[in-house]
């Protein structure tokens, strides 16, 4: 029993610590802003490499996604004469939960591991210790410009991943399913507002920051040698999916009381 | 004639990494303008040592002074100001995967605010050939041998002419003859600049090439401190086997 205590006692603390780093991060991040010193170098480099080289991993992800949800939907409401309701579900979905939350994981497989990955190596080989020691902190170098570029990035992923959905959707409901596209459209118009688009693009920048974050955190305390490397990255896709999961709940639960005040229609 | 200041002053440091005592009370001062060779056997506590020098450390306990200033319990950004004050060469060269040969070494340019293209280009270029190294600019550190590696490392520490200099296991892992070239690189350049030197090895060649003084550490402590001919003629048992046994050779 007392093993037990002391095991989940352990655990509590790992994790209380764990947070505690994460919030010194943030703190040593706020420092560097506050310090003025922007590379916008870096910044429009991570742009490139966080934004640009991730619209087709994340085009496919809202696609693929908008056409299986509409198929599910568009079978069961078939059955009970509701199959224009389809074009409203989906795209809500694709709005608030389904392109926000499947975008960021696909950004934490894609671009957390990656950011993680190279923060460890150059931790492992002193590069780290090289820049500190040329009087550059880690922290305005590696995190800062990835923070800002995965922030600005990730609206505009979300947005790309929600658009090419409902269109993944409206093709296959209205050309597939023989839906009539003024139904389909118009309905769906009807029920989207631009709350449900600020939600998703708010849920999409504070994903974006948690990935980089996270990854940047395992990556700069990573272990001795190449298992140190992997284990870092493995621990910052899983803990960035984590991270992602239990950030959603309490983010609609806040943006629903916060944003009917947009409850406009476009 | 009157001592000068020491440029590092170290007392009673100790440093664990868990349960494991590295250094383990060590006292000495680093002469200006001297290099101080750190020898000892694999473990002993040297790179440990290097790094308290310029705060990438800090210790558990025990003061670190670098001139007047105690560095032991700076904050990070006083200590990155400090550091612009000291090269350093790591033991795998440290360089930057993602930038090439010219990159890395006008990288501490860059970083002290020089914007001067022409101003930038030209110093790098001297740099480079002061290592003999002015042809591989435009190849990224991946395509580079060990050797050349710590060459550019080199010419990366010494390119904002700095008032120290450290090495980690300069030679170490080389051929004897790249091992000679790079330890009488390292004398020539602080030589030339009567610059400070603190040289972790446990090679006996670059030894004698490179070092004014010795330190010596056996398991975190220092069991000798002194000038080179004094240390060939050390009682000290730790010492006698080391010297004894080649040094580890390289």
């Amino acid at each position: 029993m007392i093993a037990v205590i002391r095991g989940v006692g352990r655990r509590a603390v790992a994790v209380a610590r764990y947070q505690g780093q994460l919030v010194q991060l943030t703190g040593e991040v706020l420092r560097s802003v506050a310090g003025g010193k922007f590379r916008w170098r870096l910044f429009l480099d991570q742009i490139a490499s966080i934004g640009f080289r991730s619209q087709f991993v994340v085009m496919i992800t809202g696609g693929f996604t908008g056409a299986v949800f509409a198929a599910q939907s568009f079978f069961k409401f078939n059955e009970i004469g509701l199959a224009s309701a389809t074009g409203p579900v989906v795209a809500v979905a694709m709005c608030r939960e389904l392109g926000p939350v499947l975008t960021g994981f696909m950004i934490a497989g894609r671009v957390g591991a990656a950011m993680a990955a190279e923060i460890a190596s150059m931790r492992v080989t002193e590069q780290v210790d090289a820049l500190r020691s040329l009087g550059v902190a880690p922290v305005d170098y590696l995190v800062v410009p990835r923070i800002f570029a995965t922030v600005v990035s990730m609206p505009v992923l979300v947005a790309e991943s929600i658009l090419v959905g409902i269109l993944a959707a409206d093709i296959l409901v209205v050309r597939i399913f023989d839906v009539p596209a003024v139904w389909f459209r118009t309905q769906m118009m009807e029920a989207v507002t631009r709350g449900d688009v600020l939600t998703g693009l708010i849920k999409a920048a504070v994903f974006g920051y948690l990935i980089v974050m996270i990854s940047c955190h395992h990556g700069l305390r990573t272990g001795t040698g190449a298992a140190g490397v992997g284990t870092a990255t493995t621990r910052a896709v899983v803990d960035s999916c984590i991270a992602i999961l239990i950030v959603n709940f309490f983010l609609t639960l806040i943006l629903n009381e916060w944003l009917p005040a947009f409850s406009i229609q476009f | 004639m009157e001592k000068e200041a020491a440029f590092f002053t170290l007392h009673e440091v100790r440093k664990s990494f868990g349960t494991r005592v590295v250094l383990d009370g060590v006292s000495c001062e680093i002469e200006r303008g001297k290099t101080t060779v750190v020898l000892g056997g694999s473990g002993a506590g040297k790179s440990v040592l290097l790094k308290h020098l310029n705060g990438l450390l800090q210790p558990d306990s025990g003061s670190v002074k670098m001139e007047e200033t105690e560095i032991s319990d700076l904050p990070e950004s006083r200590l990155l100001e400090l550091r612009k004050r000291i090269g350093i060469l790591f033991q795998d060269g440290a360089l930057f995967d993602s930038m090439s040969v010219e990159e890395n070494v006008s990288f501490p340019l860059l970083e002290s605010g020089i914007r001067d293209r022409k101003r930038i280009a030209d110093q790098v270029e001297r740099a480079l050939e002061m290592v003999g190294l002015s042809g591989e600019r435009a190849k990224m550190p991946g395509d580079l041998s060990g050797g050349m590696r710590k060459r550019v490392s080199l010419a990366r520490a010494m390119i904002t002419k700095p008032d120290c200099l450290l090495c980690d296991e300069p030679t170490a892992g080389l051929d004897p003859v790249l091992s000679d070239s790079i330890a009488h690189q390292i004398r020539d350049l602080t030589q030339e600049s009567d610059m400070t030197a603190v040289v972790v090895t446990h090679d006996l060649g670059a030894l004698k090439i490179v070092a004014d003084r010795a330190l010596f550490l056996q398991d975190g402590e220092l069991v000798f401190d002194g000038d080179l001919k004094d240390l060939f003629s050390s009682s000290e048992p730790a010492v006698v086997e080391f010297l004894s046994a080649g040094g580890g050779r390289g």
